[in-house]
């Protein structure tokens, strides 16, 4: 009833005077809008096959594929991998031109890798993906690393074991680039030493081991070229003949590459120059190679111990930096111990010996 | 322990111990390592190189994908718990997350940067981290449009001073801060300083740092160039609104005390774990409300104690002021409200520090329209500014402004009355701006039609008699109070010269002579206390509240006086002589109209008077004579307490029945506002100005006491009272509430049936026979009976109730009267009752028989029956008959109580052809001597009965 009433009389309700309010004006009509965001949406546009946008079987381009990668769904996001490898098979010229949308969107499954089934064509997607030129692979290879490096870190064995295999493709690939980047020792030597890395007779991964001593292998460098240059601080200036481009240009890299402005450390020194990095490598290798020799029954793995230790051995003879370090060849020699006596334990292990020889020096 | 994870990661041999177990599941593995850190320190080196990995990442590449933020989060979590076990790691997750958060904090997600701000809180609380460098990265990422990354950045730092402050007393750290803050003030990014401002008056508030250095930082910030960093600046200094509006939340406090008993995560689990109905949700809702509304009202409180505090820690007022009032006169023009905010805090600085802005006055001229926006605010403010030490000529044009503007009759009521308490707002806080002509133009409304008006005519007039009658009107003075007449109000900066300690006459002329008859005086001193204590308790309890109120003021102003200068004095020394004025109406008074009092206080009060021969020259006497102590100044207070109390109950009995109620508001509002002013700053309210005279809003209870007030007048006319449950109902309406068996008789002894019955009333006792299941039966075939008997109406035309031996006798004895009482129809129908279905009835009984007459005409001879069974005589009849048309039966029954004398076995029936039945039975002569009972009638046409 009162509420009848109210209702009644709601147009004809008192307006209180109150000094120094304004009155509201009733007969205006509020038109200012608050949202807190405006959705546009946009047509379906229609898709054509062009050439510089391709479409995959399924209609799609490769930033839909690329988005399609971060699905939720296990299985889009396998249907945009298979997708990716079909379209990049296809115009391969895309591969270099697109990595900079396909690296941050492929190399991030690197870590999410626990789907063996999806691993297998991710393993293959990033095998086409390395067949760019190294040039144009230059400018996204430290972040590829990264996310491997961060899969090799993984609480998850399979993904572990994954980034390892991935890791390899990369040394193989590009070894220059590899090289160069400053974390790939440190984060490698770091998961060798780690008590979760696979076993010593899992599928190549001394092979790993071996392309990755490749890499730093320095027999295979480049000779030396010294040149003098005198600089001195106080006045700024240099003096000498040279050629700053010549001294920190690589031979293939691309000339944008330049080693001084990019982030990676220089290529002129490698870790195996370096003693304190020599030793951490040995002192992580050897534990490994013991295993290898002692139960490598069948010899099948002989070759790669063989390499391995012959890499180590001239790493350690032909050590140039050998005087920062105080009696370094004992402690290279010392690190080496177990793998001594393994070697000595082993009857048939003549090709092994040879290799071994400096360590009965 | 690492042996065997070893063994289970390096055979990928899925055997489950604890430890495999709690591999993907961080939370339990950090729980395992707590234990023993020592042993795990591999598991959290694995955790923790994944986690630099995942750093080196996001340097290059901030954002992320959804999926990964989980992981993250939990690995954050995990480090930052157990990172104390490892102090070498811990120094390298804190600078990894340092040096993330300084980079690429805009990059990262909200989320992940909230995990890393949170770790890092966790780490100082720890002391792993220093914070001085955990607070400037605070302040760098306040940058970041993140709203609760800024809220948590400002709850974070608030909750660490509390805990240096409170816990750990480190005023080193304190200090640092501090100083931190203050320089982050002066930052040249507006966010940066806002927020090292919030910091800052959050701690003031707080009493963190409760300090003048603090208080004048946040009123430097009150000249920032960013607008909003002002406001909140001049925001701290005036406290909340509803402290400005004069507001109080005492009310709401009692209910508070009650409901602090249940927290609100009570109330959270116990709707958890109830059944969810709405009702009970929207309890819940309502609950979450009202805490959250004590919650700010805690806070409004603590600002409204510290504002004050801060103004008056002000290093320079005068200066703050006039740099205000510089920022208010510039050419730049500034929000109204921003303006608005700015005039209240130079009002209110000018007003608790009493400085001299004498242009601010002018530059108010221009606002002061009836029209304009927020008038009453700044009406307010105008108030707040005024001070004594303001020039006359200065208030008195603003006064004027005023006056012309508001209070004239082309305003509205609603203006002139906030006009008017506008003026009276500043006249009580400089009266000395008052002239005589204003003053009497403006108490000439105290006979407006409106209300309004004219109350705050009478507030004002009011006001003055107290400040300064001589300027008001002769008429509006009021009584004349004795001193006043010779008394000297003082004008502007004219000081006052003490001759005397107003109120030493108390005390004894000597003191060597109040020692020597120490017992006597005694007595008689404490006498005097008795008698003034007597004296209020003659009165109602209701002044005794009044009374201590008073008290309190009067302290409170006795403290001031101490600290503020001599024109306080004045005031307090007038308000002196006016209780001096009231005291002495009240020693008239006591000889003209107090006669109730008793006649030992008379005797005292007769000792006071001769105490009091000369009261001014002996006060004079004793403040000259020698230097008072303490206990003599305690003892003059409160002397001068109880008079003031005594004469304001004399004062009020004199006003009597002439002053209305209206008048007492005005008069207690006054008190109210003087006591106000004693307390905080002293400083008028928005009520003050707003205020409009409303009869207030009864309660329930006062409602109910005036309505039986009115009734006690109803009874002195006379009325009859009635306020039974009764009034207002016949009785026909009351007897249908009546129970069933109470009206039952008199339904059936309807006013015709009492009549026809009345005259056989001797042979009712019959009645007692029927019991009451036969009645019942009876009834139900009453109806078919009536039907019956009208057809046979029909039948008999002739058939006409008898008469026998010239008396109306129908057989009360017989049920067949008894059931057309009870039946409806009864009383509409003539009068046929005792013949019906068998044709003419007689019935004689005289002394030497009892004979029964009956036509049974349409009954065969076997179809009737006569019993007797004991003294009752049964005559049943009953005929079926049966044609092609249909079935009928007719019956009837005829019950006749014999008499005592009729012998059972002389009972003769003859069925005589004409269808008549006579049964007949002599009686034995009477043995006992008849008697007569004479029998009274109740009913309209009594009928003599022999």
């Amino acid at each position: 009833m009162t509420n009848k009433k109210s209702r009644k009389n709601e147009d004809f309700k008192k307006v209180k005077l109150k000094v120094g309010k304004k009155l509201k004006k009733t007969a205006t009509t509020d038109t200012t809008i608050t949202a807190k965001r405006v959705v546009l949406t946009t047509q379906f546009e229609q898709k054509t096959h062009t050439e510089e946008k391709p479409l995959s079987f399924r209609g799609l381009t490769l930033e839909e594929l690329s988005k399609q990668l971060g699905h939720f769904n296990t299985n889009i996001r396998k249907d945009a991998i298979v997708g990716i490898k079909q379209l990049l098979t296809s115009r391969p010229d895309l591969i270099s031109s697109q990595l900079r949308t396909l690296i941050p969107s492929i190399a991030r499954l690197i870590s999410d890798a626990r789907d063996s089934a999806m691993n297998g064509q991710l393993k293959s997607l990033l095998k086409l993906l390395c067949t760019a030129p190294s040039d144009s692979m230059a400018a996204h290879i430290t972040l590829f690393l990264a996310h491997v490096f961060r899969g090799l870190t993984h609480m998850e064995l399979p993904v572990r074991n994954f980034a390892l295999s991935i890791l390899a493709i990369l040394m193989a690939a590009y070894p220059q680039l590899c090289r160069n980047n400053a974390d790939l020792f440190p984060s490698f030597v770091n998961f060798l030493g780690s008590s979760r890395k696979p076993n010593w007779n899992a599928p190549n991964f001394l092979e790993t081991i071996v392309s990755f001593l490749d890499i730093y292998d320095v027999s295979k460098r480049r000779e030396v070229k010294p040149c003098e240059v005198e600089i001195s601080f106080d006045k700024i200036t240099m003096k000498g003949d040279f050629d700053l481009i010549s001294i920190f240009r690589e031979e293939n890299a691309s000339p944008f590459d330049f080693p001084v402005f990019t982030t990676t450390k220089s290529a002129s020194v490698s870790p195996f120059e370096l003693p304190t990095a020599f030793l951490d490598l040995s002192k992580v290798l050897a534990p490994l190679l013991t295993a290898c020799i002692l139960e490598d029954n069948k010899g099948g793995f002989v070759s790669d111990a063989c390499k391995m230790l012959e890499t180590i051995g001239r790493a350690a003879q032909s050590q140039p930096n050998a005087f920062l370090m105080p009696d370094f060849k004992q402690k290279a020699q010392s690190s080496m111990e177990q793998v001594k006596k393994a070697v000595g334990l082993r009857k048939k292990g003549s090709k092994l010996r040879k290799s071994a020889d400096w360590l009965f020096v | 322990m690492p042996s065997t994870a070893d063994l289970g990661a390096g055979t990928n041999s899925g055997r489950a111990s604890r430890f495999t177990m709690s591999e993907r599941n961080l939370g339990l593995m950090m729980e395992i390592i707590r234990k023993d850190p020592e042993s795990y320190k591999e598991e959290f080196l694995e955790q923790f190189n994944h986690f630099v990995q995942t750093m080196k990442l996001l340097h290059m590449q901030p954002e992320q994908h959804r999926m990964e933020l989980q992981p993250l989060l939990e690995s954050v979590t995990f480090l930052s718990g157990l990172a104390k076990h490892y102090p070498a790691n811990s120094k390298q997750f804190s600078s990894s997350l340092f040096s993330i958060l300084r980079e690429q904090s805009a990059g990262l997600d909200p989320e992940v940067r909230m995990a890393f701000c949170k770790a890092l809180v966790m780490l100082r609380n720890q002391n792993l981290i220093d914070p001085i460098e955990l607070l400037e990265t605070f302040f760098e990422l306040v940058k970041i449009e993140d709203k609760h990354l800024r809220k948590f950045i400002l709850a974070s730092i608030s909750s660490h001073l509390k805990r240096l402050y409170s816990k750990k007393k480190d005023n080193k750290t304190l200090g640092k801060i501090q100083n931190l803050c203050y320089s982050k003030m002066k930052d040249s990014r507006a966010i940066v300083a806002r927020a090292a401002q919030l910091v800052c008056i959050d701690a003031f508030r707080k009493r963190f740092w409760r300090d003048a250095k603090t208080a004048n930082v946040i009123a430097e910030a009150c000249f920032h160039k960013v607008p909003k960093i002002q406001v909140t600046a001049m925001k701290f200094f005036l406290g909340s609104k509803n402290d400005e509006e004069g507001v109080s939340e005492d009310e709401s406090d009692a209910e508070d005390v009650e409901d602090d008993a249940k927290t609100l995560k009570e109330v959270m689990t116990a709707f958890r774990h109830a059944k969810k109905t709405r009702k009970r949700a929207k309890d819940l809702e309502k609950t979450k409300k009202t805490m959250s509304k004590k919650k700010k009202q805690k806070k409004e409180g603590r600002s409204r104690e510290c504002n004050l505090m801060a103004i008056q820690s002000l290093y320079d007022p005068q200066e703050f002021a006039d740099r205000l009032f510089g920022m208010l006169e510039s050419k730049k023009v500034d929000k109204f409200e921003v303006r608005l905010f700015r005039i209240a805090l130079c009002a209110r600085v000018i007003g608790v520090h009493r400085l001299h802005v004498l242009s601010f006055y002018s530059y108010l001229h221009r606002f002061l329209q009836p029209k304009q926006r927020e008038v009453t605010r700044i009406l307010l403010y105008a108030a707040q500014a005024c001070h004594e030490l303001v020039p006359p000529d200065t208030v008195e044009q603003l006064l004027r402004v005023i006056a012309n503007n508001f209070v004239s009759d082309r305003n509205s009521p609603e203006a002139m009355t906030v006009g008017i308490n506008a003026i009276r707002e500043i006249l009580a806080n400089c009266p000395f701006a008052a002239t005589e002509e204003l003053l009497r133009d403006l108490a000439e409304y105290k006979t407006y039609k409106n209300k309004n008006v004219s109350m705050s005519a009478r507030a004002l007039i009011t006001l003055f008699r107290a400040v300064n009658p001589k300027l008001l009107a002769r008429k509006d003075r009021g009584k004349p109070q004795g001193e006043d007449e010779d008394k000297e109000f003082l004008g502007f900066a004219r000081p006052t010269i003490h001759d005397y300690v107003a109120g030493a006459e108390v005390l004894e002329k000597n003191r060597q002579e109040k020692e020597g008859k120490e017992v006597d005086e005694d007595d008689s001193d404490s006498d005097i206390l008795v008698s003034d204590v007597d004296t209020d308790e003659v009165d109602t309890d209701d002044e005794e509240p009044v009374a201590k109120k008073m008290r309190k003021s009067e302290k409170d102003e006795e403290e001031v006086e101490d600290e503020e200068d001599e024109f306080e004095e004045v005031d307090d020394e007038e308000e002196d002589d006016d209780e001096d004025g009231w005291e002495e109406v009240s020693d008239n008074d006591e000889e003209e109209e107090e006669d109730e009092e008793e006649e030992e206080e008379e005797l005292e009060q007769g000792q006071e008077e001769e105490e009091e021969i000369d009261p001014k020259k002996k006060a004079e006497f004793i403040s000259s004579d020698r230097i008072l102590t303490q206990e003599e100044f305690k003892s003059i207070r409160e002397y001068q307490l109880k008079k003031q109390m005594v004469g304001e109950k004399r004062l009020k009995k004199l006003m009597g029945k002439a002053r209305t109620n209206a008048d007492e508001r005005i008069l207690e509002e006054l008190h109210e506002k003087m006591e106000m002013r004693g307390s905080g700053d002293g400083l008028p309210r928005l009520k003050d100005i707003e205020h409009f005279h409303k009869k207030k809003r009864q309660t329930k209870e006062e409602r109910m006491a005036d309505i039986e007030a009115g009734r006690d007048e109803d009874r002195k006319f006379g009325r009859p009272k009635k306020n039974g449950d009764h009034v207002g109902r016949t009785n026909r309406e009351l007897a249908k509430k009546k129970v069933f068996n109470m009206v039952k008789n008199k339904t059936e002894m309807s006013d015709e049936v009492i009549d026809r019955y009345s005259t056989v009333s001797s042979t009712r006792t019959s009645r007692t026979f029927v019991d009451p299941f036969e009645e019942t039966q009876i009834r139900r075939s009453s109806i078919i009976d009536d039907i019956l008997s009208d057809l046979r109406d029909v039948r008999h035309p002739f058939e006409t109730p008898s008469l026998l031996n010239g008396r109306r006798i129908s057989h009360p004895s017989t049920p067949l009267s008894e059931h057309h009482a009870i039946s409806p129809f009864s009383r509409f129908r003539p009068i046929s009752s005792y013949n019906d279905g068998s044709g003419v009835g007689e019935v004689i009984d005289n002394e030497s028989k009892f004979a029964v007459k009956l036509d049974v005409s349409s009954y065969k001879p076997e179809d009737l029956k006569i019993s007797i069974d004991g003294r009752e005589l049964t005559i049943e009849g009953k005929h079926e008959s049966k044609n092609e048309h249909g079935f009928s039966q007719r019956s009837f029954v005829r019950r006749f109580t014999l008499p005592e004398q009729v012998s059972l076995t002389g009972v003769k029936s003859e069925l005589t052809s004409a269808g008549v039945l006579e049964l007949e039975a002599p009686k034995n002569p009477p043995q006992v001597q008849t008697y007569h009972i004479p029998i009274t009638i109740i009913g309209k046409e009594p009928e003599t009965n022999e």
